[in-house]
């Protein structure tokens, strides 16, 4: 192969129209080796491109295109390319503009950085989520006082959604357990609605449904007040503090 | 109306995306977005390739139509989707080290979405050890690889390895240009699937529920 003389320290080469190499600058060596063949040099997804672009009828041309040079790494260039009649044509290869380079990698960038912010506050999220749950669990705790009894004390403020999240956790617990009297504890309680109320009213009648005696304390009267416009039943019984209901059940 | 994949690709390489979303509007409004993905942007986003390999435009001139598709299609994920999701499936999306094309693959995250899935798409680039990391903490049902670059064959044979082992064996599905070029070793054959298309995936979703291949990922 010949070398291409040129002052200009950029890759040429020299090809025949079948894109044979017939010489090349140093720095073309230098980039690419010793190819024989313009193809061999030239990313698959560009060849028709090239093929179309590299054509006789063209004389001069400019245009993009997808080299692969001698380590195997893959890079986008601007070719220049003229033929000199209909036989020999010469191309250059110059790396595409440093400002377009780092636009594009800065792009990159800020669309990673979106997809890492997203999945934070996905996870962000989730956290909050466990938080929650964790927190809602912790409001009824189950406690096996003996085998016989359990005590159940509601913590917090209570509004519809908690007291089903509460609900299926108490009813969860009670199916395990071997303890058949239950004593649910309302002291705890900050504030309740009356849908919450109503959901705790349905809690009471699965575990009798369950098998297990329920007895409630803690109950403020205006609750007991609310409890008993809604119908408790019949078996469910009320004692005014913890302490009472403890002694009695245990005795 | 009939709508046109060349006009769509104008207005992407335009960078409007008011005029994209003025233009499919009606797609928009019937959350028909299988036939959104595959008849319109899909063809304009090759469209816009042939335009390339024509010298009509130029790469920067992609980067701009790619960010407008990518608008467009983040605003069918906020979309209204009340699908239910029984069995708690989990779908895990990424593309491999040192891959930047992802219009394909958010697309696909897209429809798990629709389709009630619960969805981590962690995007373009993912280092494999991270892939692991994630795989193994989120236990995901499926895991969706894309893959459009030739050079990219290799890692996206190691990342299919070495995933398909985690302990919760995943089923693995793979799109992309590259998804055809994948050879899948026989006895990776139940697990992993390659598609290169969106239909196919709807299709393969159907499939793998009516036939209880997804047992509810609570229970593991
Ligand atoms: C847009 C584009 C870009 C954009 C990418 C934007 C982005 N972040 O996504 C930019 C400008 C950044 C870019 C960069 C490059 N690109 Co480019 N790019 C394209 C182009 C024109 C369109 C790709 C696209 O968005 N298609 C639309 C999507 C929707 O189609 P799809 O990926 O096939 O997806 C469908 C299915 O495969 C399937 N699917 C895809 N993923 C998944 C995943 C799952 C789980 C499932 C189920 C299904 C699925 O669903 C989709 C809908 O049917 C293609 C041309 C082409 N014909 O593909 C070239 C092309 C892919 N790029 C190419 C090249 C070479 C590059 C660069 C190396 C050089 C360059 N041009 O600057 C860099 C490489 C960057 C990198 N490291 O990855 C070559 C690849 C050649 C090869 N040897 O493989 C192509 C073929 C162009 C060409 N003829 O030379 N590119």
């Amino acid at each position: 192969m010949q070398e291409v003389d040129s002052v200009i320290p950029v890759p040429i080469f020299k090809v025949d129209k079948n894109l044979e190499i017939l010489g090349c600058t140093r720095e073309a060596t230098e980039w690419f080796g010793q190819p024989q063949t313009l193809l061999q040099i030239i990313d698959e997804g560009s060849h028709e491109k090239i093929l179309q672009m590299l054509h006789p009828s063209k004389v001069k041309n400019t245009f993009e295109v997808n080299i692969v040079d001698k380590f195997g790494e893959l890079l986008l260039v601007d070719c220049y390319a003229g033929w000199q009649g209909e036989l020999h044509a010469e191309l250059l290869f110059l790396k595409k503009d440093p400002t377009i380079t780092r636009v594009s990698t800065s792009l990159n960038k800020l669309q990673s950085r979106l997809q890492a912010t997203d999945m934070e506050l996905l996870q962000e999220k989730e956290k909050a989520e466990e938080v929650l749950k964790e927190n809602n669990r912790l409001s009824a705790p189950f406690i096996e006082v003996t085998n016989e009894l359990a005590l159940i004390p509601i913590f917090g403020e209570i509004d519809t959604e908690k007291s089903e999240i509460i609900s299926e956790l108490i009813i969860q617990n009670a199916y395990d357990a071997i303890a058949t009297k239950l004593i649910i504890d309302f002291t705890a309680i900050g504030r309740i609605d009356r849908d919450g109320l109503k959901g705790f009213n349905k809690l009471f009648r699965s575990l009798e449904m369950l098998g297990k005696q329920v007895t409630v304390t803690g109950v403020g009267p205006r609750h007991a007040k609310t409890f008993h416009e809604l119908g408790v039943p019949m078996d469910i019984h009320f004692l005014p503090s913890l302490q009472k209901a403890i002694t009695k059940l245990t005795k | 109306m009939h709508k046109h994949p060349e006009k769509i690709a104008e207005f992407l390489l335009a960078g409007d995306e008011q005029g994209t979303i003025t233009y499919i509007t009606d797609y928009l409004e019937a959350n028909k977005q299988l036939s959104l993905y595959e008849d319109f942007l899909t063809p304009a986003m090759y469209i816009i390739g042939k335009r390339w390999e024509k010298n009509e435009i130029s790469v920067a001139d992609e980067h701009l139509a790619t960010a407008t598709c990518d608008f467009v299609i983040s605003m069918m994920e906020n979309h209204n989707n009340d699908a239910s999701n029984p069995l708690h499936t989990k779908v895990m999306l990424f593309a491999v080290e040192e891959e930047e094309h992802y219009i394909g693959l958010k697309m696909a995250a897209n429809v798990f979405k629709e389709n009630g899935w619960e969805v981590r798409y962690l995007g373009p680039n993912l280092p494999l050890e991270h892939a692991i990391t994630a795989v193994n903490t989120w236990q995901p049902t499926v895991i969706g690889l894309s893959a459009a670059l030739s050079y990219r064959l290799p890692k996206l044979t190691e990342t299919v390895q070495r995933l398909s082992l985690v302990d919760n064996k995943p089923f693995i599905v793979l799109g992309g240009r590259m998804a055809d070029k994948f050879p899948i070793p026989n006895e990776l054959a139940n697990q992993v699937f390659s598609m290169n298309n969106l239909h196919a995936l709807q299709n393969w979703l159907n499939v793998m529920e009516k036939g209880g291949r997804f047992i509810d990922a609570r229970s593991g």
